[in-house]
């Protein structure tokens, strides 16, 4: 399983995302990294690709998932939490006053 | 008063058209800020702050402890019903998959509300401790208030990664130097 998927060259974008291409085991060769090592390869003797093994892939996804750069939150927002936001918002969602807490708990 | 439950009014933030007070207290309407600014300018306003805005009286989530008491002011967030929506996305809400609503089920005895409601994360709103109708009704459980925590410096867009990082950086440098201390040297 440890050689089920090569990645080379791979390059952080600007932010937190890593571009990966998968190719089956079938279409390379290369050494069969063991738990926790990297095999490096190296070209004209400087780190060209790198061979990682599955666990510590989604180790390095995990800590980029992490570390990288936070997109705005508003990005995410749902319709649905747009539409609670905007109906609370216009006071139009929102619980009924007891007017009973005013003698049960009153404001110190 | 952090996790605190009370009802509170809580004032809308002026957006135009604005309105304020004029100098004999009639009420103007200014399509802009910088017609606002105009007004305030040229003294036809009572004062800057003469804003008429709305406000409600509702229940929200305090989220700071005042131990000194020596701020009245409270960071807060409002909370909201739901009952609008359709009953798939009212589920969502209740199944805890929308980041930004903390859903709180009916339970009377822990929040002192009579419905269910979610706290809106996008609502951050700061309150005067003289705006509480009530003393707390409820509370916020630990649990709940770490992810309400979490959640809401996501929501800010707060990044709390570089103090997250520094503190996995010192935390493995001190657990190389205490192998290496255990280490005989050769």
């Amino acid at each position: 399983m440890s050689y089920d998927l090569c990645y080379s060259r791979t390059r952080l974008a600007k932010g937190s995302t890593v571009h990966t291409r998968v190719v089956t085991a079938n279409e390379v060769r290369i050494p069969e990294p063991g738990a926790g090592e990297v095999i490096v390869v190296e070209r004209y003797g400087k780190p060209y690709a790198a061979v990682i093994d599955a666990d510590m892939l989604e180790l390095l996804k995990r800590l980029i998932a992490m570390f990288g750069e936070q997109p705005p939150a508003e990005l995410a927002l749902s319709d649905v939490a747009l539409q609670v936001h905007r109906n609370s918002e216009a006071g139009e969602d929102v619980e009924d006053f007891d007017f009973e807490l005013l003698t049960t708990h009153p404001a110190a | 008063m952090r996790g605190a439950i009370v009802w509170a009014f809580t004032g809308s933030q002026p957006e135009a058209p604005f309105r304020a007070l004029g100098r004999d207290g009639e009420v103007l309407t200014f399509a802009t800020a910088g017609e606002l600014a105009e007004a305030l300018r040229d003294g036809r306003l009572q004062t800057a702050s003469s804003f008429l805005v709305g406000a409600k009286l509702r229940p929200v989530v305090l989220l700071q402890e005042r131990p000194r008491g020596v701020l009245p002011e409270f960071a807060g967030l409002k909370l909201a019903r739901f009952t609008k929506l359709n009953p798939h996305d009212q589920q969502r809400i209740r199944d805890g998959e929308e980041p930004a609503l903390l859903y709180l089920p009916h339970d009377e005895r822990k929040y002192g509300l009579g419905q269910e409601n979610a706290v809106d994360l996008n609502s951050l709103v700061r309150l005067h401790r003289s705006t509480f109708v009530t003393r707390p009704v409820g509370y916020l459980d630990e649990h709940e208030l770490d992810v309400l925590g979490r959640r809401l410096a996501e929501c800010l867009d707060i990044d709390l990664t570089p103090a997250i990082r520094q503190g996995v950086i010192e935390r493995w440098e001190q657990l190389v130097a205490a192998q290496q201390r255990r280490t005989p040297k050769p």
